[in-house]
Order: C-alpha cells, then structure tokens, then sequence
C-alpha cells in the first residue's frame, strides 16, 4: 500500500506559500513524498535517498522542515441520502477522530456536500466548531460530488496548502461541474486530495497494477477521483462504513509521515505541464507523490 | 356531477365475506381520520389478497356495482400503500400495490373529469419514480398514459425528461488504450453505453419537438429541448431556441435556467467571455442559486480573473441558513417534475375524497 503526497510552490521555499496557478518565475518546487514498505510508512530517510526527476531531468532535491509547506486539512463529507441512519453515526465517529488526531498547530476545515456544497467551518484551530458542525450534520439527498472537490480544489484555505480528505460513498448524480473541469482544476491546484471511498473494492496492489486502469464495475465518478488523487499525490482509501474510523486516522497518519522534497528546478525552465517522477533509491519501497505541476505562462 | 357519484359501488358481499374490513369500511377509514392506519394495514396484505382484491373490484366496476366509496378513492388508497412499501424498503419495494392501483386507474372513465382525474395520477406517480431515479417504472407509466393521452403535450415532455434524465448520466469510464483493443469487449461495450445515452437524448428531443408542435407555448418543453440539442451538440440550435424561451414569459426558474444553459454552450462552444456574461444573468436571475455561481466562478477561472472567481465561488458554498436553504432549479431539473409529486397526489386525494 501506498499513500501520499506531492507538491510544488513556485515561489521561495521560506513564508507562506500557496496562489493555486504557479508562476511563471518558478524557483523552487516543493513535493511532498509518502514512502511506505508492504504498507508500513518508511520513516528516517535522507535527501540522498530520493531520486527526482523534472520532465526527466534529474534535480538535487533536499529536505525541507514541514513548516514550509504547512497542510490545512480540508473535509469534504457526502451526506447524501445514502448515509442516512448508522452510516452517518459512522461518519461522524470517523469526522471526530480525525480531528481529534489533529496537531495542535494545523488548522482544518469543514465542507459537507450532497446535491448542495457548503462550507461548514472556515479553517480553524479550535476543535470546538468542527465537533459541533459534524454533530449537526444530516444526511439527504442527491450527490454533487464534483461541485465539491472542485470547490475544495479553487477555494482559498489562506496560508498553508489544502490537503483534502473527501469522503463518498456514491457516484455523482447532481454535479453541474464536469470531470473535465475537476481534473484541470486538480493539475493547477497545489492541493493533496485523498479520497476515502466506502463501498469500494480494495485498492489494487500498486507493484502489480497500472493505476491509470479502471477497477472492475469502477464509476465513472469514482474514477475521476482515482485519477485526481493521483494527479495530486494522494490516494483512493476504499473501506466499509464500520471502517471508516480506521481509515480516516489511517489518512491523517499518512499526512503526518510525508516527506517534503524541495528543488531549484534545473534545466527545465518552461512553462506549462511538468511531468514528476520520484523515486527511492536502492531499496524496495512505494512512493506516493504528485506526478505533475503547472506553471503559469 | 362529482366524483362519488360517478364511481360509487358497494362491495360489502364479496371483500367482507373474505376479510374483517370491507372495502367500504377501508374507504371510509381512508377518507377520515385512520388514513395513515389503513394504508398500513393495506401495505401489508399478502399478493394473493392483493389479487383476489383487484378482480373483485374489477369485477364489481365492470359489473357496474356499488365499491362503497369513488373508485379514484381505491387509487388513492393504494397509490399511498405503494408510496409507503417504496419508502419503507428504500425505493426497492416490490410493485405489488402500485400496479393494483395501475389496474384500477385504468377503470377510471374517460369522461372529462376522470380523465383529468386519470392523466395527473400518471403525472404525479410517473414523476415520483422518476425522482427515485427509477426511470423503467416512469417511463413505462407515461407511455401507457400516452396511449390513452396521445395529444398531451405535458405527458409528452414529462417522458421525454425520463428519456433526457436517462440520456445525462455520467459517461462510463471509457477503457485505458493499454487495455483497449480495437473491436474488443471493452472498447464495444463502452460504445454502446455512449449510444445508448444519445439514443436516449434523441427520443427526449423528438418528444419534446412534438409537445412543441401540440403546444408551441409550452415553456418547459423548449427549455428542455434547448438543453437537449446542447447535449447533443447542436450549440446554435440550443441558443436559438433559449433566445426564443427568454422572448415569451418566463418564471425565475425558467429564466435562471435559460442563461445556464446559454452559458453552458457558449463555454464549450470557445465563448468564454460571452459564457460568463450569461452566467452572470442566471445568477442575477436567481442570486440564491449555486450551480450559477459554481459555473461562473469556473468561466471566471478560465479568464484567468481568479480575484472574481475566488469571491463568487465563497459566495457559491457559503450557507444562508437565514432564509431557509438554497432553493436551485437545476437540483430538480434532472427529475421532470418530481418536485411537483406532493402537490399533484395531494389534489388527487383531496379530489377522491369529496
């Protein structure tokens, strides 16, 4: 198993970074890397240990401290009709144990979706409001689950980059907002999306299967968010809805093990699509990082 | 001349020798105040007594013979039966007492009152299916309704929006070309899935090109036939056809959904700043809405006027609980007229029960 997590600033590697479109004077590249080895996370690795390639040319990445590229994670909850009654209670349960697994300095987020988008709570530290909100939370209705994770993806959290952890459990049925739309917004953000999916088959095995292939009876909705978590460094976490718990701590454990990667891009000054490749040297490992950036022209 | 006295027969032999309650009884429960307990207690009954019970009317209809109560009175006892077994199993109920209530509308006569009575029982439960996503049960309501009703211009758009809602479903995933051989299963059944939904849009706009030709005034119908012909990729045509909608008198929600629509084709069609402006009238149209901020914001963003995109997209999610909710169009556009189901049974009940 594999997990998360890439990303890139086109800006200095100290301050708060973010606009969602990099700029074209792109001077440093920031690309958060998840390792894990049979699904346990790999931790103690050095700058050495990484092999980056910018549009396949090699780059010196070095270690950057986790204040530089700060995560503000972001929920992104289907409360369609499908969760009324213990799925929702499920839910719940698994929205409080994430956010009380929180670090105290991360700020976090709440939308809730089902055929309408709404921000619940605006990034904050206090737990307070983000308990309360889930409490409050009723299921029904249709799903729009695009108009969410596009709306997550352009929205601005403020300092800090989103990492957002959406859950669904259906295929979207009410979006006005199209895959194509999603995706690009996707490739332009800086955002990690993970994706928790109950319902869904387990995760084919990364060292066997091409990602890019659709799972057998796969939606079409839930493969955008295969190809959108992918495109951003993050995952798809199927489970049941009695292992929603585990897997949302599963998703913050995997936020908190990342490596951040940064670079001075070299030889590849150009704008538009970059194409990342980071790799572990010397060792059987899964890397788990965005496999693309933009920047502005 | 009322309804009672058009359909009125008794059936207290026949129903009271084989169970505690005739119908009479029922009917009479059903129109008081034992209606939530009746409908259970019918809800209940076994198949067998479901079809002994539906002869037994039929024959005392045919024969002419007193129900003890309308006969639109038994529709409506069994339509709520049948609402309830949907609701109770999760829309995934058996037919059982909606078709006894089919086979009873079915007796109704076509003299103007029960066929009026008639054509809005098979608006209001066509239109509950289909807001259950059940498009085989709407459809196939509506076409018997059509057989009956053929120069119905409002049942013509009331199909033709099961065959758009079929029609609009997210694409499949189309095969990855590492895996898709030409002519192979993957790449056939992809393609038929992609057939399958325009054939679906085509009968939506040949139904809704009839109602147009019964009813050229009929609003819905060119609003649905422009969003159609967008579909289908006929952008000029839908413009056209949105211009001639906003031209005659339209609600809120007609209006909104116009310049939606109009924005919609105008962004695919490479008229981004043209997009936005209609997006801005669908959203000055109905400022509450949130499908008309989420495409402006998205047109905004392809401008690159990400300050404007970013302040509309907080106003698209932020909630405004004050005045109760969002209410957007385009949530029930999808459904027909689902949205209008409680009204339209609601009439029937009160209409059955004088």
């Amino acid at each position: 198993m594999t997990v998360l997590a890439a990303l890139l600033l086109g800006l200095a590697p100290v301050g708060p970074p973010a606009p969602p479109v990099f700029g074209s004077a792109t001077e440093a590249v920031y690309v958060d890397v998840f390792v894990t080895c049979h699904g346990v996370p790999v931790t103690g690795l050095s700058a050495a240990d990484f092999e980056v390639k910018d549009d396949g040319v090699f780059q010196e990445p070095r270690l950057a401290g986790q204040e530089t590229v700060r995560l503000t994670p972001v929920l992104v909850f289907d409360t369609s009709g499908s969760l009324e009654g213990r799925n929702l209670e499920h839910l719940r349960a698994a929205g409080h144990a994430f956010v009380d697994g929180l670090r105290s300095d991360e700020p976090a987020a709440l939308i809730t979706f089902s055929h309408e988008v709404v921000l619940r709570v605006a990034p904050t530290f206090d737990r307070r409001p983000l308990h309360e909100s889930l409490d409050r939370v009723k299921a029904g209705g249709s799903t729009a689950a695009l108009d969410a994770l596009y709306a997550a993806l352009r929205h601005r959290w403020g300092a800090g980059r989103a990492a957002i952890v959406l859950f669904t459990d259906g295929d979207d049925d009410l979006s006005w907002l199209d895959a194509g739309a999603v995706l690009a917004a996707a490739r332009q953000s800086t955002a990690l999306v993970d994706v928790v999916a109950a319902g869904e088959a387990p995760e084919a095995d990364p060292a066997t299967s091409d990602p890019a292939l659709p799972r057998p009876g796969e939606s079409a909705c839930m493969k955008l968010l295969r190809d959108v978590a992918r495109t951003t460094g993050g995952t798809v976490w199927p489970c049941s809805y009695a292992g929603l718990r585990r897997a949302f701590l599963e998703v913050l454990g995997s936020l908190h093990a990342r490596y951040v990667l940064g670079y001075e891009p070299q030889g590849v000054a150009h704008p538009g699509r970059h194409r990342l490749e980071v790799k572990v040297k010397g060792r059987p490992a899964e890397v788990q990082a965005r496999t693309e950036y933009w920047v502005e022209r | 001349m009322g309804l009672s006295s058009l359909y009125a027969v008794c059936l207290v032999g026949a129903v009271a020798a084989e169970t505690p309650l005739s119908l009479a009884d029922l009917l009479e429960r059903y129109r008081g105040g034992g209606r939530e307990e009746v409908v259970s207690e019918v809800a209940a009954w076994p198949r067998e007594r479901v079809w002994k019970h539906v002869e037994r009317v039929q024959g005392r209809v045919q024969g002419k013979q007193d129900l003890g109560g309308p006969l639109t009175l038994v529709v409506m006892l069994h339509t709520d039966a049948a609402l309830l077994d949907r609701a109770r199993r999760r829309a995934f109920g058996s037919d059982l007492q909606m078709e006894a209530a089919r086979a009873f509308v079915r007796l109704v006569p076509a003299d103007p009152v029960g066929a009026s009575f008639a054509r809005r029982w098979y608006l209001g439960v066509a239109s509950y299916e289909q807001g259950l996503w059940d498009a085989g049960r709407a459809r196939s309501l509506l076409e018997e309704a059509r057989r009956r009703f053929p120069q119905d211009a409002e049942l013509l758009v009331a199909l033709g929006s099961v065959d758009e809602m079929e029609g609009s479903l997210p694409p499949p995933s189309p095969p990855p070309p590492a895996v898709a051989r030409p002519g192979g299963i993957l790449v056939r059944s992809y393609d038929a899935s992609a057939r399958d939904r325009r054939e679906e849009l085509m009968k939506a706009e040949e139904s809704y090109r009839q109602a147009l030709a019964l009813e050229p005034g009929l609003g819905e119908a060119r609003l649905r036939h422009a969003r159609v012909l967008a579909r289908l990729g006929e952008g000029a045509e839908s413009l056209a056809e949105l211009g001639r909608v906003l031209e005659g008198p339209v609600d809120e929600r007609a209006r909104y959904l116009a310049h939606l629509f109009a924005g919609h084709v105008l962004e695919e069609g490479g008229r981004p700043e043209e997009a936005v402006a209609a997006y801005r009238r669908a959203v000055e149209a109905a400022p509450r809405c949130q499908a008309g901020r989420l495409a402006l914001a998205h047109a905004l963003d392809g401008l690159r006027s990400q300050e404007g995109a970013a302040l509309v997209l907080l106003q698209a999610i932020t909630p405004d609980d004050a005045e109760g909710g969002r209410r957007d169009p385009w949530w029930t556009y999808p459904f027909g007229q689902a949205d209008r189901v409680g009204s339209i049974l609601d009439g029937l009940r009160r209409e059955a029960g004088q």
